[in-house]
């Protein structure tokens, strides 16, 4: 069905069911564009598992790092940003100094762009580079280069993602290997990514992990929810809005959020629709 | 392998340095794969541009390839590599805006493809309809905070029903691949091709 215009079957119902995905996509651009325009405050709620991360990124050992391990790129801003954005503001909020790299080619670019916005943001004021937080850019080999970053992080990496050498900066004094981690956090997509980190990261070392990631990589941490190595889940655009609210740190999930109820809203009124038109014109099809 | 697993089993000594080196030489490989990659469609189409009597679709899209990669190795050497400034902003005003639009396209067909997906056809269809329809709705924030047994009931589906598959699919997986790998190291895989 290439024209939007035509419209196929006799009756209404018929007509219903062979609705054109071009209108179902328009009636989805409408319900998020009117929240992106103008949010509507809609309450939210919060998960255990957004809670208990959130807690868990709160009460990391001042002593020790946290890394940061991060799959997600640019094509996934839309999803990322008002997690990655809230992550890091609440790092900066409560005084935890955090080591970021990536798994995926794109991710520093990523990490840029969320860390020029957040550099703006009342967290980061008096925070240094070098200090605070160090930037390494892309590492390959999946599993592999946790291991090396696990092992000795200075193997894994010689200058940050600026080609600074790492022993020039200061908080790299702090962090040798896993010995210096107080907590990891990984970022993925949908995939089963997590198990990765669980292995190398809590089986062998026994460390906390904080799995951000999507819905499908949420129902794969889920696994090793709450006492088998992942101690909090941040499902994606949901997940933020929840730390913006449980952090105090807004920013663009609320709208976000509205536009994800209202669309969501949306679909599931499309499948009842489609339902109403598949059981309608069943009976008919049965007896024609 | 098999170093891989007593390395595992010992505890911290020689073996150690060895696999950590052998680990190391997995990410020196795995970046030198990215090398290859570049290399290789490069040279591809090249020779098929060089090649060619007569311009087809296919050779537009090496000629797009070819702009595209030598312009970003071109402004990574002239403006201080990937994490230049210049560098950073054509990548994320350029890449990061197409490969998002590429994910926007999807919004239309995904909402569709639930359209037709969730229709009760079978007993089968109905379990896909009532786990995803509860989890479409838990998964939008106002909904779970109106309706909080929503939230309860697509947390007995994440932490019971989903749980169990997803552990069942890994012990499952973990046990074909150490299978596999078994078949590999005793020659008895001949793989796809064969």
């Amino acid at each position: 069905m290439l024209n939007p215009w035509e419209v196929k079957g006799k009756t209404f119902l018929e007509k219903l069911g062979g609705l054109h995905w071009f209108w179902i996509g328009i009636i989805l651009c409408v319900m998020v564009l009117i929240p992106t325009l103008r949010p509507l405050g809609l309450p939210i709620s919060t998960t255990q598992w957004t809670v208990d991360a959130y807690n868990a990124i709160k009460n990391a050992p001042n002593d020790k790092v946290i890394i940061w391990e991060d799959q997600w790129n640019l094509g996934a801003t839309a999803a990322a940003e008002a997690a990655h954005t809230a992550v890091m503001r609440i790092l900066f909020a409560n005084n935890k100094p955090f080591i970021m790299y990536g798994e995926a080619l794109d991710t520093p670019q990523l990490q840029q762009y969320i860390t020029a916005k957040v550099l703006k943001t009342a967290e980061a004021q008096g925070k240094v580079y070098g200090v605070d937080w160090i930037q390494l850019g892309f590492i390959a080999g999946g599993e592999a280069a946790i291991v090396s970053v696990a092992e000795d992080i200075r193997d894994a990496f010689k200058t940050d993602y600026f080609g600074t050498p790492l022993d020039q900066l200061p908080l790299m004094a702090k962090i040798k290997n896993y010995k210096d981690v107080g907590l990891v956090i990984t970022s993925f997509g949908s995939t089963t990514w997590i198990e990765s980190s669980v292995r190398q990261w809590y089986i062998k070392y026994n460390l906390p992990i904080v799995s951000y990631t999507m819905t499908g990589g949420a129902t794969v941490s889920v696994a090793y929810y709450p006492n088998k190595g992942v101690v909090g889940i941040i499902e994606g655009g949901r997940g933020g809005a929840e730390l913006e609210f449980l952090g105090k740190v807004f920013g663009i999930a609320q709208s976000q959020t509205d536009a994800k109820t209202l669309s969501f809203i949306a679909v599931a009124v499309m499948i009842i629709v489609g339902n109403i038109s598949y059981f309608g014109t069943r009976g008919k099809k049965n007896n024609g | 392998m098999l170093l891989v697993l007593l390395e595992y089993i010992l505890p911290p000594g020689p073996l150690t340095t060895v696999k950590t080196e052998l680990t190391l030489w997995l990410t020196l490989i795995g970046s030198f794969t990215f090398f290859i990659a570049g290399t290789t469609l490069v040279l591809k189409y090249s020779r098929d541009l060089i090649r060619t009597k007569k311009l087809s679709s296919v050779h537009f899209y090496a000629i797009e390839f070819l702009i595209v990669f030598f312009s970003y190795v071109g402004v990574s050497f002239l403006t201080g590599g990937p994490s230049g400034k210049t560098y950073t902003s054509l990548y994320t005003n350029l890449q990061g805006q197409l490969t998002q639009a590429g994910w926007v396209i999807m919004a239309f067909l995904e909402p569709w493809a639930a359209y037709k997906a969730f229709q009760l056809r079978s007993v089968e269809a109905l379990i896909l309809a009532i786990t995803g329809f509860t989890y479409l709705l838990f998964s939008a924030p106002s909904i779970s905070a109106a309706f909080p047994i929503i939230g309860t009931f697509a947390n007995w589906i994440i932490n019971v029903p989903s749980l169990a598959g997803t552990r069942g699919a890994t012990i499952a997986l973990a046990v074909g691949t150490i299978l596999l790998a078994l078949r590999m190291l005793t020659a008895r895989e001949r793989g796809l091709t064969d």
